[in-house]
């Protein structure tokens, strides 16, 4: 994108609905002011964070109301779990790693303007198409900047030798046909992650056949709540390992990432509930290590074991067939499939402890009388 | 709040928006320089490049490894 397309307001713009308001009233700064650099002073870059209410509330008041403590707004989750690893701290820790949030995940806030005016921040803005707003934010400008790294990658098929999820592939679906508005502006106050966010789309909810007591496919009807789609269905997806944050002599952010690799892991969920039934789910690995944010504080994370680092995730490789699920055996007795400790890095044994597989709980082959017949 | 204010008077006149108003109407052009500088590709062009020099050059650090 050419500099001056970022910011080329087209004519068209000021014929829809939004371009009716004047510039100053979303913006500020001095429209009578001829000089481009002092008419910009006090400006307002994006009028609808933190507060969308004073811009968007007046025609889209329930939007705006939820919106403002949506996940996308807050991230709030990221943060909790942070602070559950570092536990009771003293002031000076908690000052120095609200300062590595602030600039590590500064850009990774998303506001109605960053999903549907200008591209996100995280890469550098620049509008969508000269100013107007996209009732639909485009896929591969406006999700991929931020979830570009592992789950637009997955979905499209851009990972090596990992094809594309069905859904894209071969129903030509976009995030939007899963994640709809409800899921996107949903208010987010009580929600502790975002696996748990009320509005998240169901495999279920679209395949109810797979989840029938009297499903025909007996690898549907036996495992049903017990073992996740996932598990029978996803492909390997990207595991992260070794991130390191700091800053740099120009005072720019940077990462250090010692590897990623392409993984499949079936791990146990540690707290089954009705609202998440299945024993087994499939895991991923982030970036995180006890010394992530030792730039800012050395030894900041001193719970580091409050949490796994192979969480329940949602990799988005869905196929009909995969290696695991073309034969009962393929999955029942592979421990190759199943988190072991010996996967485990020693810091890491203990964070995951309710999450490794034992051999007691690996499923075990099947016998070939035991075959169902069907 | 002036912009609540003014946003709430756009609201009074939202009727008036679905007629086909053409934007030298709906706001004087002449009056804002926002709108007169920003669809002058010409004169964004010739901008540009100092425009980047104020927003700063892409903050992307050379000490990045690995994937993000
Ligand atoms: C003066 C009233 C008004 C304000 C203020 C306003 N909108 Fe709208 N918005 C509308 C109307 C009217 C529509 C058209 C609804 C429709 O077509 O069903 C609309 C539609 C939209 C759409 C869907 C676009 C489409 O093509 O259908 C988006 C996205 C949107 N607005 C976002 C915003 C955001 C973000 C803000 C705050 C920066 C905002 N709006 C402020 C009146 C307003
Ligand atoms: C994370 C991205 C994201 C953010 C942030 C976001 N939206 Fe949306 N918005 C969407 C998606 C996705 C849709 C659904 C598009 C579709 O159905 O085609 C949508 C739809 C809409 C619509 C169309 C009407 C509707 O309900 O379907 C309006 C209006 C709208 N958004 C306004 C806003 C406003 C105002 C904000 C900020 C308060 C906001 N959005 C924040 C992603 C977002
Ligand atoms: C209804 C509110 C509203 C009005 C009116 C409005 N804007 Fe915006 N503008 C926004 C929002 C929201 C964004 C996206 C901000 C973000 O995501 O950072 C934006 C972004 C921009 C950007 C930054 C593009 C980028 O990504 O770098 C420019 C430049 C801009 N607007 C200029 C104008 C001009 C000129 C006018 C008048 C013709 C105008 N705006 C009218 C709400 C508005
Ligand atoms: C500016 C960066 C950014 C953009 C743009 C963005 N996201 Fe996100 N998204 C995030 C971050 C960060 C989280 C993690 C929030 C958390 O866990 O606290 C997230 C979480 C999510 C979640 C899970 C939480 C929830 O809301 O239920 C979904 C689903 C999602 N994004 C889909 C999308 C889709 C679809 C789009 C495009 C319309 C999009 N995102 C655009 C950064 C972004
Ligand atoms: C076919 C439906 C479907 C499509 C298409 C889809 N998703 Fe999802 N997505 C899901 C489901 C189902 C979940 C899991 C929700 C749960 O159980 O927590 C999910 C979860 C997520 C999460 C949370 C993941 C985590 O591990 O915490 C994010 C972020 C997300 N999706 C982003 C996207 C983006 C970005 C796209 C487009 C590139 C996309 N999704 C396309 C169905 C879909
Ligand atoms: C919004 C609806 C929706 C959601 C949510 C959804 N799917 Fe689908 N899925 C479809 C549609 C539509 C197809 C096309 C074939 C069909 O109609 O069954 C499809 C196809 C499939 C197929 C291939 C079926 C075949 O016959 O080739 C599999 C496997 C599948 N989905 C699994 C999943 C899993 C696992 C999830 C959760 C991670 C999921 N789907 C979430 C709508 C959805
Ligand atoms: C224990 C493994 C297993 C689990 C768990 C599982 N599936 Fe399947 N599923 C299969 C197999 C095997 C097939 C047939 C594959 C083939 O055609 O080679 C299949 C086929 C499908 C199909 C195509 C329609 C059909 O029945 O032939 C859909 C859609 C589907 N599964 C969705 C789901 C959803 C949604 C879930 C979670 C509720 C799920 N599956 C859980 C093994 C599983
Ligand atoms: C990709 C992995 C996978 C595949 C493929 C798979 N299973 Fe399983 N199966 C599991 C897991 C994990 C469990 C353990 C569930 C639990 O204990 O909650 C299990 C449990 C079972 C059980 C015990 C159920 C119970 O209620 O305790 C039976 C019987 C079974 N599987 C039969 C089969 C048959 C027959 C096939 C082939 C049609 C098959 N499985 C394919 C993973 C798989």
């Amino acid at each position: 994108m050419e500099p001056y397309e970022k910011i080329y307001v087209d004519p068209a713009f000021l014929e829809t609905e939004h371009g009716q308001i004047a510039c100053v009233d979303c913006h500020g700064g001095n429209p009578e002011d001829p000089n481009w650099q002092t008419a910009h002073d006090n400006l307002v870059k994006d009028p609808t964070f933190p507060d969308p209410e004073k811009t968007c509330g007046e025609c889209h008041p329930d939007i705006a109301a939820g919106a403002a403590t949506s996940l996308h707004y807050t991230i709030a989750p990221i943060g909790r779990v942070i602070e559950r690893r570092m536990g009771p701290a003293p002031e000076n820790v908690r000052q120095a790693m609200a300062t590595a949030r602030e600039r590590h995940c500064g850009q990774c806030h998303a506001s109605c303007g960053q999903c549907h005016v200008s591209r996100p921040d995280y890469v550098r803005g620049g509008f969508l198409t000269g100013h107007q707003f996209k009732k639909t934010p485009p896929m591969e400008t406006t999700c991929a900047s931020c979830h570009g790294g592992r789950i637009f990658g997955e979905f499209t098929g851009l990972n090596k030798k990992i094809p594309a999820d069905t859904h894209f592939a071969d129903e030509d679906m976009t995030c939007m046909d899963c994640h709809k508005a409800d899921q996107m502006h949903a208010a987010a106050d009580g929600v502790a992650t975002r696996r748990q966010s009320p509005t998240r789309p169901r495999c279920e909810a679209c395949h109810p056949e797979a989840v029938a007591e009297d499903s025909p496919r007996p690898a549907h009807q036996i495992h049903r709540r017990k073992v996740a789609c996932q598990v029978c269905h996803a492909q390997p997806a990207k595991q992260c390992y070794g991130c390191h944050v700091g800053t740099d002599k120009k005072n720019i952010p940077y990462f250090k990432c010692q590897k990623t690799t392409l993984d499949f892991k079936i791990g146990l969920n540690p707290d089954p509930s009705p609202d998440r039934p299945c024993r087994y789910s499939v895991k991923r690995h982030p970036p995180i290590v006890p010394e992530t944010f030792d730039y800012y504080s050395p030894g900041a994370l001193k719970h580091f074991d409050q949490e796994p680092t192979w969480k329940s995730g949602a990799p988005h490789t869905i196929r009909r067939r995969t290696p695991q699920n073309a034969a009962c055996n393929n999955c029942h007795g592979n421990r190759e499939l199943f988190l072991d400790v010996k996967d485990l890095a020693d810091w890491e044994r203990k964070a995951n402890a309710a999450v490794v597989v034992s051999d007691e709980n690996l499923p075990p082959a099947i016998a070939p009388e035991d075959m169902p017949k069907n | 709040m002036k912009i609540a204010a003014a946003v709430g008077t756009l609201c009074l006149v939202t009727p008036l928006i679905f007629l086909p108003v053409s934007p030298a109407s709906a706001l004087d052009a002449s009056t804002s320089s926002c709108v007169t500088c920003h669809t002058d590709v010409k004169g964004l062009i010739r901008l540009g490049w100092e425009v980047e020099k104020v927003r700063g050059k892409a903050r992307v650090s050379a000490e990045n490894e690995g994937e993000g």
